[in-house]
């Protein structure tokens, strides 16, 4: 087995509520190398966020359980490490940066504060200096006037700002692994690219791994290495960057792409939106959870959950659509038939 | 933060203003000629235009009004209509009784913080319940009922607190000795009971809301502990609702001092209040409706400065 940085197999987590059981994670696989950023796209409640928040060991407990799989970083099972050694890993080796840094940073802590106080926990400095290094941090991540910036609130700061002291706090212990949950949705499109830009810094700083969790396959096209799109808790679709976009397999992955607007397409061409709603996790079909939104349905897709498929290296499809019909199904939609055309 | 400070006194000074206006018009709303009352019975309508005259009576609102206000900054409240003794007097003799009660009910009004925070931390544990439904419970029951209720159990039956009264203080509000303590633990416990449930139960409800706040999340995610996550993050951000209500609730503390202090018969302003109340003695009703007031906002004022304190958003809005 070839030894990866961080090596997540069959990753299940699931919340069992009064309702049932939701599969939010339903056997979720993937691997990130040092300097390798993986993209995790898929809608609301596809699962993203909690297969992060699995390998963090924050998911509330109870409802909440990683009930199966293992998650090796560097050699050592995150599942079977207790609370006090999870919460050394936590902000440590594993650091997170979260999607709404509006309310993600205590509103009562002077923000050099809540920089330096992970820097006392995982690097035992004393509290000075753990100050300096923060306001060190909070410079490299282009905060200007950092000095005094450090001893303000968070509400003296604008959105991306905010973003900036989140992922300040996040890379002071250099970590091995950085998680981004959707770090650009709550900000301006001018801010985004910005914010983007400082995580990849900061990766080739420290030589870290990102997942990058969003639902915006343009800022996967900018930054991501690989892709897993997700659904229902389940991962449809595993490729590289380039293989994602001029040859995705899954339907469900045709159908994101299919809704973005292209700069190349002739302006007839309409954005095609996936119909219907995302699955209720409580009642997720035994087999593939698209069934009912996938255009091109087979029975046996309600049947049972599809075997991976390789059909390129590095490109994995859990499908029931025979591989050569689906290239012809791909080759009728107007999103692959431009620029060719 | 001084700025702060002195923008809030500015603000203090407008509802004084606003304050005496309201108990002078008291005075000067009451039915019947205060002349005639004053001139005395059978007396001559030249005699009454001459009390009438004397005593300014006949001038203008303003004037008066500002002959009043001139009166009370020399701390001159006007007499009793009952006993003829000076108000200020009255209240003199009065306040420490009632302060001591307010100070007594806040300080057991505080435990409901720890209580609230234990339940929230603890939710639908067995304590958690237990707590917050009696809390629900006091909570429900009017002051005057509980009231009795102590006194009729821990002083009737049990004899172990004296039913009324007051006893002597030092330093002007703390009790001197044991004894004249026991006078005051069924009144405070009475009235801080009560504030106890309500505020265990705000700050049980502002916890689990800050518990499941996006920074909390963070919190964690750096690896804090859970008791650094709770108390280095939670608390000051759940305490800061409760310290407003709390600040609110002053005015309905002393609302409930003027009760507890009628059913255990404490010389308090509240029992002052409740007598000139009784006896239609309006100078006395206004002068202890301003001192309560006074009180109020001078309560208010301390919430409001600590609030700055430990919130920094309130320091700078303007």
């Amino acid at each position: 087995m070839a030894d990866h940085l961080l090596d997540v197999k069959d990753l299940s987590t699931y919340f069992f509520t009064h309702a049932g059981v939701v599969k939010a994670v339903n056997g979720v696989s993937f691997t990130l190398e040092r300097n390798e950023t993986i993209g995790i796209v898929g809608e609301s409640g596809s699962g993203k966020t909690v297969a992060a928040m699995s390998l963090l060991g924050l998911i509330p407990d109870p409802p909440g359980k990683v009930v199966g799989g293992t998650l090796m970083l560097d050699q050592r099972d995150l599942r079977t490490l207790s609370d006090e050694e999870m919460r050394a890993v936590r902000g440590n080796d594993i650091a997170m940066i979260f999607q709404d840094p509006m309310t993600s940073l205590n509103p009562v802590m002077k923000v050099g504060k809540q920089v330096a106080e992970a820097i006392v926990l995982h690097q035992k400095k004393s509290n000075s200096e753990a100050r300096r290094m923060a306001i060190a941090a909070l410079a490299r991540v282009g905060i200007p006037d950092a000095p005094r910036r450090a001893e303000q609130y968070p509400f003296e700061f604008s959105g991306g700002m905010r973003q900036r002291v989140m992922i300040a706090m996040a890379v002071s212990s250099n970590p091995d692994v950085l998680i981004a949950d959707e770090p650009t949705t709550a900000l301006d499109v001018t801010i985004q690219a910005q914010i983007i830009d400082v995580i990849r810094e900061m990766q080739f700083e420290f030589n870290s791994g990102v997942i990058l969790i969003t639902h915006d396959l343009g800022v996967i096209a900018e930054i991501a290495d690989k892709v897993m799109v997700m659904y229902g808790g389940r991962t449809v679709e595993y490729a590289p960057i380039d293989e994602i976009f001029y040859n995705a397999h899954h339907p469900y992955t045709w159908g994101l792409l299919s809704s973005l607007p292209r700069l190349d397409a002739s302006k007839k061409v309409r954005l095609t939106p996936i119909e219907g709603q995302p699955p209720n996790l409580l009642f997720l079909p035994e087999g593939c959870p698209f069934v009912g939104r996938c255009p091109h349905e087979l029975p046996q897709c309600r049947g049972e959950w599809p075997a991976e498929e390789t059909v390129a290296p590095a490109h994995g499809v859990h499908c029931w659509i025979p591989v050569d019909q689906r290239l012809a199904l791909r080759a009728e939609l107007p999103h692959f038939k431009e620029p060719a055309a | 933060m001084t700025s702060y400070i002195i923008r809030r006194l500015l603000q203090l000074v407008l509802v004084l203003f606003g304050v005496t206006l309201i108990t002078f018009s008291m005075l000067k709303l009451v039915p019947g000629d205060p002349a005639v009352a004053l001139a005395g019975k059978g007396a001559s309508p030249d005699r009454i235009a001459y009390v009438r005259h004397e005593r300014g009576l006949d001038r203008p609102f303003y004037v008066q009004y500002y002959k009043y206000v001139e009166r009370l900054a020399h701390g001159d409240l006007g007499n009793s209509l009952y006993s003829g003794r000076p108000v200020a007097e009255l209240i003199r003799e009065a306040a420490p009784v009632t302060i001591q009660l307010a100070i007594a009910a806040v300080l057991i009004e505080l435990l409901g913080i720890p209580l609230g925070v234990y339940s929230a931390l603890r939710q639908y544990s067995f304590w958690d319940t237990t707590l917050t439904t009696g809390a629900l419970i006091i909570w429900g029951i009017p002051v005057f009922v509980l009231g009795y209720f102590a006194m009729y159990i821990f002083g009737l039956k049990l004899n172990w607190f004296p039913i009324g009264g007051a006893g002597p203080m030092i330093l002007w509000v703390v009790p001197a000795g044991f004894q004249s303590l026991k006078t005051l633990v069924l009144p405070a416990l009475t009235l801080g009971l009560i504030e106890v449930a309500y505020i265990s139960y705000m700050q049980r409800a502002s916890m689990l809301e800050v518990i499941r706040s996006d920074f909390i999340r963070t919190a964690r995610a750096k690896g804090l502990s859970e008791r650094q996550v709770i108390w280095g993050h939670g608390f000051k951000n759940a305490v800061i609702p409760v310290m407003t209500i709390a600040g609110i609730d002053l005015g309905a503390l002393i609302g409930g001092a003027i009760i507890t202090e009628t059913v255990f018969n404490r010389p308090g302003v509240g029992l002052m209040i409740y007598t000139a109340i009784n006896q239609r003695d309006i100078a006395v009703i206004a002068g202890g409706v301003l001192f309560a007031t006074f009180f109020f906002i001078f309560a208010n004022l301390l919430v409001d400065l600590g609030y700055a304190w430990v919130d920094p958003r309130v320091r700078l809005e303007d």
